[in-house]
């Protein structure tokens, strides 16, 4: 065939346009040189065939070189921002090129992230409580640590005269303020009455102390008067609405008219003390026909909190303050007493072992739960790494051919390591945007705290560090993995032949497993705990009893008790009324011991005070005795009946009859014993407790029902009972179930369990996406052996079975592996239950089961999905 | 031959002198150089081109495509103000140079 130089230029000219290193013109110019020089050569004697020969063999022989020539000159000029959008270009070529996976992988990621980003959120909130005070490092609260023989208690509580007088004798005290919480109190404005539960009196220097700012009202003056209020922007609305508040009469339980001075800025969500209303502390009177004064030193019901001078030395003058309270307080035989002083932003995380008395009076969280959820969101944030690592790793393998031409055309170590780390950041960055997306969508929800400030501060920055961690890890390590094979083995793709038994990739994929099915362990024990909460036995009937607040010390009380009582009696839905303790999980206390015994062997013991128609409400079962009858005079006077527990702890023989010294130096008989019921919430052994009579102003009414089939409307008849009872509107009718009320004191729990079930059910998913997306690759690179075992008749199962062995086999391994840990971790987390349910084998065996019909499941997709393919095609193609 | 380093470092006032005397192209831009060097300048062909684009880029020198005969293209380039602005200052670096060299090596540079 004749030599035609124009075929042959063109076809030199096609190559080059093979290449991504030039752009318009460069080729054209190139070709101009080379006809240049063609034409000298020839001019000096060369056929044309020969020109051309010469010509590239010279200087054109490797195209690839020219082409990286082109490439690092164009590189020098490009500034930094045209560079990467090239990097970009490629990364989302290449992400649309694999789109499947790399869905998986984005939507994997965003889910992971969506889980950690929400996990950081919350954990932020629940870190910054308190902080927002501006003298807040220098505010404490004053705790009692009392050891005594029937055990430690802490009290956040202490008696009114002790405040004023560490001010008096301490100057490092630059300021004390007393608070005391009114229970559930009813206030009424012109219009309105409402049960409010968030009402404290306090004393003036409250407000300068602490952060909550005035809207209306001067800070300095608003709580110096008796008779004065100041309430939230809220509250002020919600009894005043439009109207200024300011000047306005708010009543307080039917007795004191109060006057609003001041107008709160609505206090923020992260205090551990709550409140709507703050009483002026001068307002304040100890219940009627109580003993307790607001000298006394016995009596524990003040929170008190000081402010600090800076430089003070705490240890001095915690020694200072408790000599100071051992001086006064009278002294008891066989105690410890120390007092501490509490810094405010330990409050919330850091008062586990301190009692939260009157109901919670304070909020507080268990910093364990933090420390779960931040291990949960750790977790979280391994899975999806090494769902991507996993599924990044795999694909290696089929873009090796890729990698090798991109070797060849000079591609440095560098820039394939570039290359890498700006995909990786598309694929966070693009699943971190889905992912806040979602986060801000769900942000208004209960379990979610609103976003904040700070909170998006630290996700961005958290989404930095991942992208740059991801890219970092995944482009170094991807970028040596490919540097130290050659090209031709790159391009003929023997990477793919790693058969060995033992590979990291399999190590990774194990702890992937592990971890999978130790999250399914975890959430199933998490889950029956607290199913076991909700249907133990608390040994009295939940079912069916209404729980109403009934308020008021005043002299008018009893009567009030005997209008509702004549109400109710032609109520054909109430059963029984009873009135007496309001089961929110507060009780009071007081030593106890038999009349022979000295003071030293009291016995702590928490009491209610009930009417004679408890026991049938709560259907409590006598052991020894009888409850309390009508028809004995003595009764109601110095009976008591005590619990299985507090007999134990007597050690008398016959605890019937026995004389005791209870509530203050009275004298009492125990005329019975009854089965322990749980009265507080189950964190607690069920303790010594006693039950006394009383006929005087109630805290709650307990309604039990004749049938628990209509709830709602043996609710409506009780309403109007109530409201015939009470016509003036003075009373509101505010009632919960037992069984509700009951629930909140597991709210806390309740709430983590939610949080919990949530994200395990994430990170499994997340999990589950990774074994998908990781077994997808691994069998789309066994295609061609696939293929050729079909070819050569295998059978599905035959198959099935070269794909999933490994696999299979690998779950089960490191879900076996994962059961003593997670039994480890978990019997230490139920142990802070007094009642808990044991780790049985049953909850491993389902974790197990789980984690490998997950792989069974996904693996059969898969093989499927190869089976379906024609051998042929796929054959011809490799 | 010269050594890598010392071609590298005049490579662009060398372009930019040639094209100083009137717009050029690429190979006769190389077939100048070679020749007038004696062979001793001898650049890798293809590398000229990356350089004198970087060059327009950068607006010391300016190009135009032209056609010439038989139809085919070329791409000539012309030396801007600031290229010459350019060339002057790197002429004074290597004339400080050279003078300093021959001094050292007590030579008698002739003066042209």
């Amino acid at each position: 065939m004749m030599f035609d130089l124009d075929i042959a230029i063109s076809g030199w000219k096609n190559k080059l346009r093979g290449q991504d290193g030039f752009e318009d013109g460069d080729i054209e110019e190139l070709e101009d040189h080379l006809r240049s020089k063609i034409e000298d050569l020839v001019s000096s004697g060369l056929t044309p065939e020969e020109a051309f020969r010469q010509t590239i063999k010279s200087d054109y022989a490797d195209i690839a070189n020219i082409n990286h020539i082109y490439l690092e000159e164009r590189k020098m000029n490009q500034n930094y921002f045209t560079l990467l959008s090239n990097f970009v270009k490629v990364g989302f070529r290449s992400i649309h090129k694999h789109s499947q996976y790399s869905l998986i992988n984005i939507f994997g990621l965003a889910v992971g992230f969506a889980c950690v980003f929400g996990i950081v959120i919350y954990l932020n909130q629940e870190l910054s409580f308190d902080k927002f005070n501006k003298n807040g490092a220098n505010i404490y609260r004053t705790n009692l640590d009392m050891t005594r023989a029937s055990g430690d208690i802490h009290y956040p509580i202490i008696p009114p005269a002790f405040g004023p007088e560490m001010k008096a004798n301490f100057p490092e005290i630059k300021a004390v303020a007393r608070l005391r919480y009114a229970y559930s109190t009813i206030m009424q404005s012109d219009q309105n009455s409402f049960f409010e539960d968030r009402v404290f009196f306090a004393e003036q220097p409250f407000l300068e102390m602490f952060s909550f700012p005035l809207v209306l009202g001067n800070p300095e003056l608003a709580l110096t008067r008796p008779n004065t209020v100041v309430v939230t922007e809220r509250i002020a609305e919600k009894y005043f609405g439009t109207e200024s508040p300011l000047g306005k009469i708010i009543n307080y339980n039917n007795e004191i008219d109060l006057e609003v001075t001041g107008v709160l800025k609505n206090i923020p969500n992260n205090t551990h003390l709550e409140f709507d209303f703050l009483i002026s502390f001068e307002t304040y009177q100890p219940g009627v026909g109580s003993l307790a004064t607001m000298t006394s030193w016995r009596w524990l019901g003040f929170l008190t909190y000081v402010h600090l001078n800076p430089e003070t030395d705490l240890n001095d003058l915690t020694q200072k303050a408790t000599e100071l309270y051992l001086a006064n307080s009278p002294s008891r035989v066989n105690r410890t007493l120390n007092v501490e002083f509490q810094p405010l932003y330990d409050i919330y995380l850091g008062s586990g072992d301190i009692s939260n008395p009157q109901g919670g009076l304070f909020r507080t969280n268990d910093p364990d739960n933090l420390k779960s959820l931040a291990i949960i969101a750790g977790l979280i944030i391994v899975i999806a790494f090494f769902n991507y690592f996993n599924i990044l790793t795999a694909l290696m393998f089929t873009r090796t051919k890729e990698f090798g031409v991109r070797k060849i055309l000079g591609s440095s170590k560098m820039r394939i390591v570039k290359q890498m780390l700006v995909e990786t950041c598309i694929v966070v960055i693009l699943s971190s945007l889905l992912s806040l997306l979602t986060i801000w969508i769900f942000s208004g929800a209960n379990y979610l705290p609103s976003l904040t400030i700070s909170a998006v501060t630290w996700v961005f920055i958290l989404m930095l560090a991942l992208c740059t961690s991801f890219g970092l890890i995944n482009g170094l390590y991807l970028g040596s993995r490919l540097a130290s094979h050659g090209i031709l083995s790159l391009l003929q793709n023997k990477l793919a032949g790693n058969t060995s038994k033992f590979s990291f990739k399999k190590l990774i994929l194990s702890f992937q497993y592990g971890i999978s099915a130790g999250l399914v362990m975890v959430s199933l024990i998490v889950v029956n705990q607290l199913q076991f909460f909700s249907q133990k036995d608390l040994g009295y009937d939940k079912e069916g009893i209404l729980v109403a607040g009934f308020r008021g010390d005043d002299s008018d009380a009893i009567e009030r008790r005997e209008r509702l009582t004549n109400e109710i009696a032609s109520n054909p839905n109430v059963k029984t009324i009873s009135f007496g303790p309001s089961f929110d999980g507060s009780s009071s206390g007081s030593p106890l011991r038999p009349v022979e015994a000295s003071e030293a062997e009291s016995i702590q013991t928490d009491y209610f005070g009930v009417d004679y128609n408890f026991a049938e409400v709560i259907n409590l079962e006598m052991l020894q005795g009888r409850f309390f009858d009508k028809g004995v005079a003595s009764d109601s006077v110095n009976a008591l009946l005590i619990n299985e527990t507090l007999a134990e702890n007597l050690g008398c023989a016959d605890p019937l009859n026995q004389r005791v010294i209870f509530a203050g130096g009275e004298e009492y008989k125990i005329i019975g014993v009854f089965k322990d019921f749980n009265y507080e919430s189950l964190h607690h052994e069920t303790g010594p407790m006693a039950l006394q009579m009383w006929l005087g102003p109630p805290r709650s009414v307990l309604f039990k029902f004749n049938s628990t089939e209509n709830e709602n409307e043996a609710i409506r008849s009780i309403a109007t009972n109530w409201e015939a009872a009470f016509p003036e509107g003075n009373f509101p009718f505010r009632y919960q179930m037992l069984e509700g009320q009951l629930d909140d004191l597991y709210s806390k729990e309740a709430d983590f369990a939610l949080l919990l079930k949530i994200f395990t059910a994430l990170a499994i998913f997340v999990a589950i996406l990774g074994i998908y997306g990781f077994s997808s690759v691994n069998a789309h690179l066994r295609i061609k052996q696939i293929c050729i075992r079909r070819v050569l008749g295998a059978e599905l199962a035959q198959i099935s079975k070269l794909v999933g062995r490994d696999f299979l086999l690998i779950s089960l391994i490191s879900a076996v592996i994962a059961s003593p840990i997670v039994y480890y971790i978990m019997n230490d987390w139920l142990s802070g239950f007094a009642y808990r349910i044991d780790i049985s084998f049953g909850f491993f065996l389902i974790g197990i089961f789980i984690v490998t019909a997950v792989t069974v499941i996904t693996l059969s997709i898969q093989v499927r999905k190869v089976m379906n393919q024609q051998p042929a095609r796929i054959l011809r193609s490799e | 031959m010269l050594s890598k380093e010392i071609v590298g470092a005049s490579t662009v006032p060398i372009i930019l002198s040639i094209l100083s005397r009137g717009e050029n192209y690429g190979y006769a831009i190389i077939k100048e150089v070679k020749e007038a060097s004696g062979g001793k300048i001898d650049w890798s062909e293809p590398m000229l081109y990356p350089v004198l684009h970087r060059l327009d880029k950068q607006g010391l020198i300016g190009s135009s495509w032209k056609i010439i005969e038989n139809g085919r293209k070329r791409k000539y380039y012309a030396i801007t103000e600031s290229g010459r602005k350019a060339l002057h200052g790197k002429k004074e670096e290597w004339i400080d140079l050279i003078t300093y060299m021959g001094q050292l090596w007590n030579l008698k540079l002739s003066d042209s």
